[in-house]
């Protein structure tokens, strides 16, 4: 791909066309990268920032006593959450979200709560813009 | 309206519906007050048609209620796909699956009322003709539709229960798969945390990578909580937490277990108290080359300790009295280690004892071999491991004596403590000096028995007791030796 700048008009004209030429799919594609990336974080207990913190005593007792690992945070005691969470495509813009509101607000109680496993970090950022590079066509 | 919400009515509608059924039963069940066994059997049977009929009435309700849920899902659905951007209405296929999840849902209710009331009547028969007192008969009803303490067999509730929660994680694998097939995704990984009722089709799957098309091949296998349907919708089956994720990269397997040229177990993180770490590698060296290469590739304890005997999978640490000299509890209890730390996914969660068919399998399959169903046979277990002699006890100021057994030799501790966990307990029970750990420990958890067997093979693997587990127990001896060799690979 190359462009001569030969104006400043034609460069913009040259981004529009760009933009209009990343389809729907690749965009899906990008949407499925960041929640597959958010879930094995999850699994492993860990966000963008860091670790996933601990338990409560409380409620690691609780999930001791249900057979749920207490070693690691890893926000699933049912997988209904991480089950729920989806993507969608709205023109050029994706949107990493839950498919239903209770899984939505359990996810912003955590996020709350200081545990930030909703997030990207600069490896997803270069996978991201990776993908969008090869749907590109010229 | 959430999902939530519905679930929460629906297990406040079953618990109604349970009460409403129990509160019937009780008032109905008022067996004439005879001697005479046929008055009180006719009695019971004619109990039967009115509890079909309460069930009908009150749980019925609550079956077309709890489908029609699905609707109520179906709906919220359809406003969530709106959100998230696939089209509001549904496609053909979407109202197909949502439609069949209905029919399973009252089919599978069905079911479970039919087998609970079935097993109702039974019991009142069963009580009529045995003349069991009316308290203890109605507390037999309660087990059977809510459940008690010491369930043994899951009620009702459970059932109907798991059937409504697993059908809302199935609405949402529907949308995953939506997404997916709209983002061209065509590989998905089988996510989510292992946990310690896991199945071992689970455990065995996650975190490896798998077409569309080998999922489907998932339809061909069988194995226990399998539930029908679309394998990417129902994944492992009832409860299963697991989920898929799409994969957006090359395929590959699982990780494969980091592998040590170390002949010793890598100790550089293991605390020791009360030995040191030259006493643990001596320690090691005393079990048989397969194992020892066993513990060098697997992680270490985190904790070794020189006290009692115990092991907590989860955590990695090992309590063995008699670690500093390498002796029998302190193999025993690298065994369990060795066990839990088999399978790395499960992250100390599940034994690889425990999780395999086959191992499980030998224990029935030896259990048959050795007929230790019967109480001739355990007595000639008995008498092969150990002598007796007579000890005396004062209790209520009078004077009793007893046997006490005394093993033959020091490593038939490890035999005696496997005869006792085919037995389920009944070996040791009751007997004064027999190695086991008793009904009450086999009966807590279920994967007991099968761990308690790999550590005392673990323990005896090196020794010359081997040829008598061999003798004895030969299915376990070799799917031992099959768990170590596959741990090896």
């Amino acid at each position: 791909m190359a462009s001569r700048l030969d104006g400043l008009g034609e460069t913009l004209d040259l981004l529009e066309t760009i933009k209009g030429e990343i389809a729907r799919p690749e965009l899906a594609a990008v949407g499925a990268l960041i929640v597959s990336r958010i879930s094995d974080r999850c699994d492993a207990g860990v966000t963008p920032s860091g670790s996933l913190g601990d338990y409560s005593k409380h409620w690691k007792r609780r999930r001791e006593k249900a057979g749920r690992r207490v070693d690691v945070v890893n926000l699933q005691f049912t997988g209904a959450m991480l089950a729920a969470m989806t993507w969608k495509v709205e023109g050029s813009r994706v949107t990493a979200l839950f498919s239903d509101q209770t899984q939505n607000d359990k996810a912003a109680f955590i996020t709350a709560q200081g545990r930030n496993f909703f997030d990207i970090d600069s490896t997803d950022e270069n996978d991201i813009v990776a993908l969008i590079e090869n749907g590109i066509k010229t | 309206m959430t999902i939530d919400n519905d679930l929460t009515r629906n297990e406040r509608l079953l618990r109604d519906a349970l009460t409403a059924i129990e509160t019937r039963i009780s008032d109905l069940y008022v067996l004439p007050k005879t001697e005479l066994r046929d008055v009180r059997v006719s009695a019971a049977l004619q109990l039967r048609a009115e509890i079909a009929n309460t069930f009908a009435r009150e749980f019925g309700g609550v079956i077309s209620e709890t489908v029609n849920t699905y609707n109520n899902a179906a709906r919220l659905a359809a406003a969530e796909l709106e959100r998230v951007g696939i089209s509001g209405a549904f496609t053909q296929t979407d109202t197909a699956l949502i439609d069949a999840m209905m029919r399973d849902t009252r089919f599978e209710l069905e079911a479970v009322s039919a087998t609970t009331q079935a097993k109702i009547s039974e019991a009142l028969y069963v009580a009529a003709i045995a003349g069991t007192k009316r308290s203890d008969v109605l507390q037999q009803v309660r087990q059977l539709l809510v459940g008690g303490t010491d369930a043994r067999g899951l009620p009702m509730k459970f059932h109907a229960e798991t059937i409504m929660r697993t059908g809302y994680m199935e609405t949402y694998t529907v949308v995953m798969l939506n997404k997916s097939l709209e983002a061209g995704i065509k590989q998905f990984k089988y996510s989510g945390a292992t946990v310690r009722d896991s199945r071992p089709w689970c455990v065995s799957h996650v975190g490896k990578v798998y077409s569309y098309e080998e999922i489907q091949k998932w339809r061909e296998s069988n194995w226990a909580g399998k539930k029908s349907g679309d394998p990417f919708v129902v994944r492992g089956g009832w409860n299963c937490i697991h989920r898929w994720t799409p994969y957006v990269g090359k395929a590959t397997t699982a990780a494969a277990t980091p592998t040590s040229d170390a002949g010793s177990p890598d100790f550089s993180k293991t605390k020791f108290v009360g030995l040191t770490e030259q006493q643990a590698t001596a320690g090691i060296r005393k079990m048989h080359a397969d194992l020892q290469k066993l513990a060098a590739r697997l992680p270490a304890p985190s904790l070794i300790e020189a006290k009692g005997g115990m092991y907590y999978g989860q955590t990695k640490r090992l309590f063995a009295k008699d670690a500093p000299s390498g002796g029998s509890t302190f193999l025993h209890e690298y065994g369990h280690h060795l066990d839990f730390q088999l399978n790395p996914e499960v992250h100390g969660l599940i034994p690889a004892s425990y999780a395999s068919p086959d191992f499980m399998a030998a224990i029935a399959a030896d259990k048959e071999l050795n007929k230790l169903s019967r109480a001739t046979k355990i007595d000639e277990f008995l008498s092969e491991l150990y002598t007796t002699e007579t000890r005396t006890k004062i209790e209520y100021g009078q004077s009793f004596e007893y046997p006490h057994y005394v093993l033959r030799n020091d490593n038939y501790g490890g035999i005696s403590d496997i005869v006792d966990a085919i037995t389920g307990g009944r070996f040791q029970s009751g007997k004064s000096g027999v190695y086991g750990h008793g009904i009450g420990y086999f009966r807590r958890d279920k994967e007991n028995a099968a761990t308690e067997i790999f550590a005392n093979m673990t323990q005896l693997r090196a020794t010359p007791e081997w040829a008598v587990v061999e003798k004895f127990f030969p299915n376990l001896a070799r799917e031992f030796d099959a768990l170590v060799s596959k741990g090896l690979q």
